[in-house]
């Protein structure tokens, strides 16, 4: 699983991000300096740093132009809401700019994708006999192929990537079908249906009242 | 058409005129005096022509012996004096009764009603006759005429002399004038050009320089350089750039720090809202979360939501400060101070900490609330700075026209760079202790403005290790109108 580091000086924030990634199995570092954090990334070998931008002593910017060379991917965390520091932070080389506060499962999302991008995320998922392959876009239950539609994959692999996290229906569908989308909710819970059926998932991906969807763990 | 083009063109015009008349007018009377002399000079050879005349016919009455000469022999001597003349320079005719008797060397028609109609009356050595400038073609005469009484009989004489020549000369003199005032104007036009561009100079520069103010350069200031208009237009200008930067400069001091302290702002509130946001969302989506975890877990939502509640009352403190007029009333420093103590030397207590205060019936004219807010931040400072043991005093003597009290702490203190931020709103010189504090970043930004309204002085002494001491030194009178300046 990969490992992430953490760069944030507010002591409750960074608990709040390393319980959120650990409940997905990450393993995380946390590092309240600036100076400090560019040592370790430096040294280390993290799969994606979490920054922050308001830092004593050295700056989330200031930070990123000084382990560059280094190439490990860099999600912006901000207070600010500035345009033109969202701008200079992707510039200066960051993958994804994430504003505070934040949901956790949008920052779940947001670091499955760039791990994706770079390759250190999972290129396989598991779950109670099913195997989905990420590349090849190939769901198997037991050995044998289960054949899904492309937004039934992305429902899967969505479930699948935050097993025993309870969804809700809007977060599903700005994550499948984007926030634009303005369709009803009513297709979320067609997809979830056909999902359920085609992998046979009755009695774990289940339906919590008020709330949305939670594929759970035994 | 530029400035410099007029003054060119006025200048250059003027010295052109008043050359050309002035030589005009000395050509002119050059032209008059030879003309006049010319004239006396007929007149002297014409009167001694005539004189001429007369003595040759005395001497024939005298040789002949009669009284009267006989007839035609007066006009044979005006014939002879005719062809005496001709082998000379002038010229003459002698007329009797219209009828021309004898002449010589006449190169116009002397008796012509025009020319008779224009001489003019000339007297000389008791003899009148009468003289004329005539035009002939492009040759000029001058013609003289006198009557000769010979023999009872009226003859006319005329003499003439021709004086083309200083017609001439008159004529070249004026085209030598012409040149060189040709040549004056091109030497004239190059020296004005040069001279008057020189002298408005300092008008381009000033102007480009107030074109680069004007388009945003207010920290330029001219050369302040060149004649004495010059320099008192480029002192004013420099007067008016100034002020200018000094507006903007405040303007944009104002604007950038309602910017920093929204930005701040936002980070403050967002950053408890993060947590509370998260750790909520994680007590809800977790299937299974231990009892551990949940207490954790909502710990820290409600250690953050007291954060939140502090920045509020905070803010709130800060806007009705902001905004309230001081309520002045005379306090009893001694009575306050006990009412501070009162309140809040049971909660330092709590932290091992010491409430002292020290006055003698010093009397303080403020608002009674704004103040008690202010000693309370300074307090509360003050022992989050204090160990266990240590001891904050409250004190207050009486300065010059000024009442100065002065809250003391015996702990961490803090560096130079601290102090001058001190007040800034959100400035925290260490922020994890701030937070473990309950502290906004606020508090001495409030107090700052409370004594800014009050007309007090706020000042911070303090060294690290060694301590703060924060004295305010407010006026005996309050300030007529609150300060209504910008606060932050």
């Amino acid at each position: 699983m990969a490992e992430i580091l953490i760069v944030e000086d507010d002591e409750n924030i960074a608990r709040m991000i390393e319980a959120t990634l650990s409940m997905v199995g990450y393993r995380c570092d946390g590092c309240a300096d600036g100076s400090e954090a560019v040592r370790r990334i430096l040294e280390g070998s993290y799969d994606l740093i979490l920054l922050d931008v308001m830092l004593p002593g050295m700056d989330g910017f200031e930070i990123l132009t000084k382990i560059k060379n280094k190439g490990t991917p860099v999600i912006f965390l901000t207070a600010l809401q500035d345009v033109g520091d969202k701008v200079k932070g992707l510039r200066l080389g960051a993958e994804d700019y994430i504003v505070k506060p934040f949901e956790a499962v949008e920052l779940l999302a947001r670091i499955e994708v760039v791990l994706r991008r770079t390759n250190a995320g999972r290129q396989q998922l598991a779950y109670d006999g099913i195997l989905v392959d990420l590349q090849k876009h190939v769901v198997t239950k037991n050995g044998e192929r289960v054949p899904l539609t492309p937004k039934e994959f992305d429902v899967l692999v969505f479930f699948m990537q935050n097993v025993d996290i309870a969804i809700t229906r809007e977060r599903l569908m700005a994550a499948i079908w984007g926030y634009e989308f303005e369709g009803e909710s009513r297709t979320v819970d067609i997809h979830v249906q056909q999902v359920r059926r085609k992998l046979n998932l009755k009695g774990k991906l289940v339906t919590i009242p008020k709330l949305g969807y939670c594929l759970e763990s035994r | 058409m530029k400035l410099w083009h007029k003054v060119f063109l006025c200048t250059l015009a003027l010295a052109v005129l008043s050359v050309f008349c002035t030589s005009q007018l000395l050509i002119q009377q050059e032209f008059s005096r030879t003309v006049s002399a010319e004239t006396d000079r007929s007149l002297t050879e014409h009167s001694f022509f005539s004189a001429g005349i007369f003595s040759k016919l005395n001497y024939r009455k005298a040789g002949s012996g009669q009284p009267f000469l006989g007839d035609g022999e007066a006009e044979s001597i005006l014939v002879q004096a005719a062809a005496d003349q001709a082998g000379g320079k002038g010229g003459m005719a002698v007329y009797r009764d219209g009828v021309r008797i004898a002449s010589a060397n006449t190169p116009i028609e002397l008796r012509s009603g025009s020319l008779l109609e224009s001489m003019e009356q000339k007297t000389l050595n008791g003899e009148e006759c009468r003289t004329v400038i005539e035009k002939d073609g492009d040759r000029y005469h001058i013609v003289t005429a006198s009557l000769l009484p010979i023999e009872g009989e009226e003859y006319e004489l005329f003499t003439v002399r021709e004086l083309t020549g200083i017609y001439r000369a008159r004529e070249q003199e004026t085209r030598y004038a012409q040149g060189f005032l040709l040549l004056f104007s091109l030497v004239m036009a190059a020296v004005l050009s040069l001279v008057i561009r020189r002298l408005l100079s300092p008008l381009g520069r000033v102007n480009r320089g107030i074109g680069q103010i004007a388009r945003g350069e207010y920290g330029l200031r001219l050369q302040e350089s060149g004649s004495r208009e010059f320099r008192e237009l480029s002192q004013n200008v420099n007067t008016m750039a100034r002020s200018v930067e000094e507006n903007v400069e405040r303007i944009q001091g104002i604007a950038d720090s309602r910017k920093q302290f929204i930005d701040n702002l936002a980070h403050e509130m967002k950053t408890p809202l993060t947590s509370i946001l998260g750790f909520a969302d994680l007590l809800r989506i977790k299937r299974t979360v231990s009892d551990k975890q949940r207490r954790e877990y909502s710990g820290v939502v409600v250690e953050e939501a007291k954060r939140l509640q502090t920045l509020s009352g905070k803010l709130m403190e800060l806007a009705v400060a902001n905004h309230a007029k001081p309520d002045y009333a005379e306090l009893d420093v001694d009575l306050l101070f006990r009412e501070m103590g009162l309140t809040m030397a049971p909660l330092l207590a709590r932290r091992g900490i010491r409430l002292l205060w020290e006055s003698s019936g010093e009397k303080l004219t403020a608002d009674r609330e704004l103040v008690k807010s202010l000693l309370y931040n300074l307090v509360d400072n003050a022992a989050k700075a204090s160990k266990e043991g240590e001891e904050v005093l409250l004190s207050c003597v009486k300065g010059e026209g000024t009442v100065i009290l002065s809250v003391s702490d015996w702990g961490i203190g803090m560096d130079e760079k601290t102090v001058r931020r001190a007040t800034e709103a959100f400035y925290m010189a260490d922020k994890s202790r701030s937070r473990k504090n309950g502290g906004a970043g606020l508090g001495l930004a409030l107090c700052a403005r409370i004594a800014e309204m009050h007309g007090a002085q706020l000042r911070i002494k303090s060294a690290p290790g060694q301590g703060t001491t924060v004295f305010l030194a407010f006026p005996e009178t309050p300030p007529a109108e609150p300060e209504g300046g910008e606060s932050t």
